[in-house]
């Protein structure tokens, strides 16, 4: 049993965009060989606001963990390594945007959700 | 007899630190003294980096819901500085030969005491949200990029 229900809910990118209510975009303002990575980014912030259940994590409280998953780069097993959290530190890409509310939601992220997070990799 | 020869920004980089001292500044009368600088020594505003880059200026990401725009538009920000800090290189982060650097920040708990920590860098591992876009050749462009962009990147950081 998962302790946060949405990771019952939200299985598809497809369910992350009807549970957060956000639009479909495309990228067409900017430049051609940035929107892969544009839309990447978008993907992956709308699945970790609806595996979040819409909470953001205050990026300025000390206090409150924030998750993000960590990958093994290979372009044949690209996958988990694990997950980590900070309090007061954060390496640049490692916005409140992108950053889980618990380690569970963190890992289940990056193993339902690889193809989004390879694609912010790469993109 | 004298001929005139057109020569590349590009080209005129690559000859210039090898040149005898009167074509450097035959060179330098052509091109500008700035412009031979060490590219961590131009790169001083953003708008620095977009000429570099030759980007359009920052979209306006009207595409997105109002509530992501400033976070799309510093993300932006961040991947043109990290460009041009990087000359235009783009990692291959499948290569477990090749570095990747990043700026690491401490967050205090408030907007006035965020600033850099350190760079770090990354061989095979990777965390989310840290692509290829926002790594750094050297941890001295990653530092530099922490240091100088240290706005830039707290929005992208936090918004």
């Amino acid at each position: 049993m998962k302790k946060n229900p949405n990771l019952e809910k939200i299985k598809t990118v497809e369910d992350a965009f009807e549970a957060t209510g956000r639009p479909k975009v495309d990228f067409t303002n900017v430049p051609e060989d940035l929107r892969e990575y544009f839309e990447s980014q978008y993907n992956a912030v709308v699945v970790t606001e609806a595996l979040n259940g819409g909470k953001k994590p205050d990026w300025d409280n000390r206090n409150e963990l924030k998750w993000r998953p960590w990958f093994i780069m290979s372009a044949s097993a690209f996958g988990l390594r694990g997950s980590g959290c900070d309090v007061t530190v954060s390496t640049a890409g490692s916005g409140s945007r992108l950053q889980n509310i618990d380690e569970e939601t963190a890992e289940y992220s990056a193993r339902q959700f690889v193809d989004v997070w390879r694609g912010v990799q790469l993109g | 007899m004298k001929q005139n020869i057109e020569i590349s920004g590009e080209l005129a980089l690559q000859l210039y630190p090898n040149s005898p001292q009167e074509f450097k500044t035959a060179l330098e009368k052509k091109f500008g003294v700035e412009f031979f600088l060490p590219i961590e020594e131009r790169i001083n505003t953003l708008e620095d980096a977009l000429k570099v880059t030759d980007r359009p200026s920052v979209p306006e990401f009207d595409c997105v819901p109002e509530d992501l725009r400033e976070f799309f538009k510093a993300t932006y920000k961040c991947v043109v500085i990290a460009e041009a800090l990087n000359g235009g290189k783009r990692f291959d982060i499948y290569n477990a030969d090749e570095y990747r650097h990043y700026p690491y920040f401490i967050n205090n708990g408030s907007a006035s005491a965020f600033g850099l920590r350190a760079a770090t860098y990354d061989l095979t591992f990777s965390y989310a949200g840290s692509g290829s876009r926002l790594a750094f050749v050297d941890s001295k462009k990653a530092k530099i990029a922490g240091e100088k962009f240290n706005n830039e990147f707290r929005d992208m950081l936090s918004l």
